[in-house]
């Protein structure tokens, strides 16, 4: 069944920027989708379109085959949570777990609610964090307590905006064990905006590419991180050793850290041999 | 004198945290586990306010001089830091001062406007102790149960982003700074540039939260989550409390 559909949607803002234009995606349920592209390019507009939080000025955004719009906003904003970029937009309660709280207080009874803030607290590790307040967290506590949040109202698309924005590389591996952990428990449909692509062949089955408000490709993740214009036409970097191997003049392009050391240790024993 | 040294070299960091409770510092006390601490959020907003209605009431000098003694023994109990809250002190102090200065040329006694002064003095220490044993999200409980939920909610949001914008003004302050030092005049004008800018941000950013809010279900009241237990102890607290306003006051009225 398809999760997300983004038909042909037109976002003009009131200033007259265009920041989408005629933007077609769709998403299968439980797939979990990168959304790359450079500043500018339109990534917030589009995910700001999947919860209702802006509507197309033209086109049409569905969820689960419904058609979002200002009647069933309540539904769609339960069934697709979003994480924005800045967390401290996001925490905006006064102790983590009243923040965690705050989504299921909104929408299911007291205790069962509660209970929901406990659990998920729990699940990412963040138990700790309890009467911390927000301001105090390090980068990395605020992303994660910002999931928390969000997870804790049980979406079944769970959106984010730059994840791994301003994190150090152990706080990022966190987020990204964290997410692919989630997406494994809840069974959850998984979209993510960034410009960081070393993260998208750990979490991404399939990429999709924006550049000033156009989708330029929509595919699977080697075939957009080894297409070097593709990656050039969209201001991205290349995955560090998929650059190393075609430095090498190697055919194969391995994406991670694991098929690379794969691929060199073949490549040792052919010269052994 | 330190004081211009410090207008002359900026608006300094370390002066502001000098004059005012550091926001670290807030949550460190808030959340200790002194027998205070641990009362009821009521418990501890009763005492503070009958102890300030109190102090406002009295006029015997012996009774006046009794409340900061009080207030001071309540804060050993809480082990809180007196000279912190000495050096906090300094901003009600330089208000109440200004005002007491005056009083003498309009027909008060000397002895009046000292008075009013140690009052004044001792209602900022009875909201010191208040504020640096409670946790903001227990006063900020307390707010949505009384006001109107347009108001506790903006208390609510207030207690989480006056941080957030406090930072920012240092961030500013710090990186005017860094960019040499204008004379005194050329900064104030930066320094009303640096608040206009602050403004556009903190409106832009109350929109982004709004729609954090709305995404998460938000309709119009904050939910709050934490709950707090009304104990024996608090309710013997409270019957201590008024014990002590009426005898002061009986004090006053018909000892003094």
């Amino acid at each position: 069944m398809k999760a997300v559909e983004v038909d042909c949607v037109e976002h003009v803002y009131p200033d007259g920027t265009r920041a989408l234009c005629g933007a077609r995606l769709e998403v299968e349920e439980g797939e979990s989708v990168a959304i790359l592209g450079p500043n500018g390019s339109g990534k917030t507009t589009l995910i700001l379109h999947l919860n209702g939080t802006l509507l197309p000025s033209e086109g049409a955004v569905r969820i689960f085959g419904k058609p979002v719009s200002k009647k069933n906003l309540d539904w769609v904003r339960r069934t697709v949570g979003v994480v924005f970029q800045n967390p401290d937009e996001q925490l905006f309660m006064p102790t983590v777990f009243e923040d965690v709280a705050f989504g299921p207080l909104n929408i299911m009874p007291r205790d069962k609610a509660l209970r929901e803030a406990e659990s998920i607290m729990e699940e990412l590790g963040i138990t700790e964090l309890r009467d911390r307040i927000p301001h105090f967290l390090s980068g990395g506590q605020k992303r994660l307590a910002a999931i928390a949040g969000v997870v804790a109202m049980k979406p079944r698309i769970l959106v984010l905006d730059e994840p791994t924005i301003g994190l150090d590389s152990k706080a990022r591996d966190r987020i990204i064990q964290t997410l692919s952990r989630l997406k494994e428990h809840y069974g959850l449909t998984l979209i993510f905006s960034t410009f960081d692509v070393e993260i998208v062949p750990l979490l991404a089955d399939k990429v999709v590419v924006l550049k000033d408000g156009c989708v330029i490709y929509q595919g699977g993740v080697r075939g957009a991180l080894t297409d070097t214009s593709l990656l050039r036409e969209a201001c991205l970097d290349q995955p560090p050793y998929v650059r190393l191997a075609e430095e090498l003049g190697l055919k194969e392009k391995p994406l991670t850290l694991k098929e690379a050391s794969s691929l060199f240790s073949r490549l040792i024993q052919t010269i052994r041999r | 004198m330190w004081w211009l040294s410090k207008v002359r070299g900026g608006l300094s960091l370390s002066l502001i945290e000098r004059l005012l409770p550091s926001t670290p510092m807030v949550e460190y006390f808030s959340t200790r586990k002194s027998f205070y601490h641990r009362l009821h959020t009521a418990s501890k907003l009763a005492f503070s306010l009958s102890m300030i209605l109190v102090t406002v009431y009295l006029s015997s000098v012996l009774l006046v001089a009794l409340m900061p003694l009080t207030v001071l023994l309540v804060m050993v109990v809480a082990r809180l830091p007196l000279r912190s809250v000495a050096s906090w002190s300094i901003t009600p102090a330089l208000f109440a001062a200004t005002l007491c200065i005056l009083l003498p040329l309009v027909g008060y006694l000397l002895l009046d406007a000292v008075m009013i002064f140690v009052k004044a003095v001792t209602a900022a220490w009875f909201m010191f102790l208040l504020a640096l044993t409670t946790p903001m999200t227990h006063l900020a409980r307390i707010a949505s149960k009384v006001l109107p939920s347009w108001l506790a909610d903006t208390l609510i949001l207030a207690s989480r982003y006056f941080f957030l914008f406090f930072d920012e003004a240092q961030r500013m302050v710090r990186a005017m700074n860094a960019r040499g030092s204008p004379p005194l005049r050329r900064r104030l004008t930066l320094v009303a540039n640096v608040m206009a800018s602050l403004f556009v941000k903190s409106y832009e950013r109350a929109e982004r939260v709004y729609v954090a809010m709305s995404s998460r279900g938000y309709r119009g009241r904050m939910p709050l989550a934490s709950p707090e237990q009304f104990s024996l102890r608090d309710a013997i607290f409270i019957t201590a409390t008024l014990a002590l306003s009426f005898t002061l006051v009986y004090a006053e009225v018909f000892l003094v």
